[in-house]
């Protein structure tokens, strides 16, 4: 149907009735019905309406007259015919609804029939603004039909961030909320170097090492100053919302990819090899390689991972951004896929699985073990200054943060224990397990 | 060493018994392995070795295992997705 002139005027001014809303499941209707009819054959519908359904006198309205409609549709003795849409909005006593059901079931010339809701808006985008206005939901407008369909996504979204002091991340794991901070812990963050002179990092650099030949552990990328920000940024940050889970842990950086991005297992290996010996409660690696769906874990790094936990470190490594949701999900990237290591997958705004989050279509350690916010993450970049990025990059430093302040507050606490109550305090989501693991990282 | 090892070299990474590291890599060390990074801490070597020795390695007692060493490469830095 075209757009016509049922539009806002027609519609949106409407008043609520009088005759008394049926209130249904989730909706509140007016009473009436929205009856949609055969275009060439009008008459022959409105006509069995009236034999069997007793409907109020019918008031024609053309295209251009749209003056009195507010004030027939207001009257409950009229149904109004809009001619040029082949639609009527029709007046029926509740003891008739179910016969104008059953009529419109039966005859040809009626092409739908459906109680007319009322229908609140309420935009997520624009959180201010009170919900005063209602549309009908069964109407012929499409900016008015896409607005409801905004509506109802925003309210399975809930509310909009505001990021003034806090990043949307931090609120979604309530890292807000956490007294605790990671003073004393170590985290090591395996990555492309670190902007050793950043400000929100000053005096928390414990150690640093590259193992990248004949590169200095300083970011040319940028990719590990931001990872390193969302675990260890400062709680004052030199500028905007604080962003970093845990602002008073130590840091190690170690640089084990290029200032191109690139890096060997060999080069991870002796990085992993280094943050335990230097004491790391948690290495963070960002990094990973795509794996083949059935395709096993590295064994090599398998060992490693088990003797670090031994050793006191937990692993924590981004699940891979592969996927192309919802048709193609791929299975959790190499190291990320080995059982005693810890996968990460991305979670946006929504609290959904980001389209490019891997997913658990491989056994044997292939799985999400827990999802942190990786989409439009707001950090930390070379320079002394921020970026926003998006990534399963930048949900798993989320991780390693909560490790840290888990830590702080169980200072005994075995790397098992620590990874044990890391699953255990994630908070269930409806999303897949496949997809999210154990749900959505909390910090204590 | 056998002169049928004529593949091209390749990277490893192995895991290794951390009780006797020094021992198990010396002897990876004669049976053709190049070793490029040791970290006994942890029990795991880097190295080279021709191709169809990998098999060798892998026979070695106190070798746990032998993955191929693989490059990993994260997207441009200007890519909205890391």
């Amino acid at each position: 149907m075209a757009n016509g002139p049922m539009d806002r005027r027609a519609y949106g001014e409407q008043p609520d009735r009088p005759s008394g809303p049926l209130t249904g499941q989730n909706s509140e209707y007016t009473g009436r019905y929205v009856v949609l009819l055969d275009p060439s054959n009008q008459e022959s519908g409105l006509n069995a309406l009236r034999a069997n359904a007793d409907i109020a006198s019918v008031e024609r309205v053309r295209g251009t007259d749209i003056e009195n409609i507010t004030e027939l549709l207001e009257r409950p003795d009229v149904s109004v015919l809009f001619e040029d849409l082949a639609a009527a909005v029709v007046e029926v006593r509740p003891d008739q609804r179910h016969a104008l059901v059953t009529t419109a079931e039966a005859e040809s010339s009626i092409i739908a029939a459906e109680p007319e809701r009322m229908v609140y808006a309420m935009p997520i985008t624009a959180p201010h603004q009170a919900p005063t206005e209602f549309f009908p939901s069964y109407r012929s407008d499409e900016d008015v039909v896409s607005r409801h369909t905004e509506a109802e996504i925003a309210i399975g979204q809930g509310p909009a961030w505001h990021e003034k002091a806090w990043t949307w991340g931090l609120q979604a794991i309530r890292a807000n909320l956490s007294a605790l901070t990671g003073k004393g812990v170590k985290i090591a963050v395996l990555d492309t170097g670190v902007d050793t002179s950043h400000a929100d990092f000053a005096g928390r650099i414990t150690a640093t090492a590259s193992f990248v030949p004949g590169e200095a552990v300083q970011d040319g990328n940028g990719h590990g100053t931001h990872c390193i920000g969302t675990a260890a940024g400062s709680a004052k940050p030199r500028q905007g919302p604080r962003y970093g889970v845990a602002p008073e842990a130590q840091i190690l950086a170690a640089k084990v990819l290029n200032n191109a991005g690139s890096g060997s297992d060999g080069q991870i290996l002796a990085g992993m090899a280094w943050a335990i010996a230097s004491g790391a409660k948690v290495i963070s690696m960002s990094l990973g390689a795509r794996v083949r769906p059935g395709e096993l874990f590295p064994q090599t790094y398998e060992n490693l991972a088990k003797r670090a936990l031994q050793l006191g470190t937990v692993i924590v490594a981004a699940a891979g951004n592969d996927s192309m949701r919802p048709g193609s999900v791929v299975p959790v990237s190499r190291p990320a896929n080995c059982p005693s290591i810890l996968a990460v997958a991305s979670l946006d705004k929504a609290l959904n699985p980001s389209f490019f989050s891997n997913g658990g279509i491989n056994d044997q350690g292939g799985e999400i073990n827990i999802a942190a916010p990786g989409r439009d993450v707001h950090s930390a970049a070379p320079g002394n200054g921020y970026r926003v990025l998006s990534g399963t990059s930048m949900a798993t430093p989320h991780v390693a943060g909560v490790i840290a302040l888990l830590a702080q507050a169980n200072p005994s606490a075995t790397a098992a224990q620590l990874m044990a109550t890391l699953k255990a305090s994630a908070f269930p989501m409806t999303q897949p397990v496949r997809d999210v693991g154990a749900g959505i990282l909390q910090a204590p | 060493m056998s002169e049928s090892s004529a593949s091209e070299p390749v990277g490893v990474i192995l895991s290794v018994d951390p009780d006797r590291f020094a021992e198990v890599v010396e002897a990876l060390r004669r049976a053709g392995l190049e070793v490029t990074a040791e970290q006994p801490i942890v029990g795991t070597l880097s190295g080279t070795v021709a191709e169809d020795r990998i098999p060798t390695l892998q026979a070695i007692d106190g070798v746990d295992s032998v993955d191929r060493d693989r490059t990993i490469q994260l997207p441009p830095p200007d890519s909205p997705i890391q």
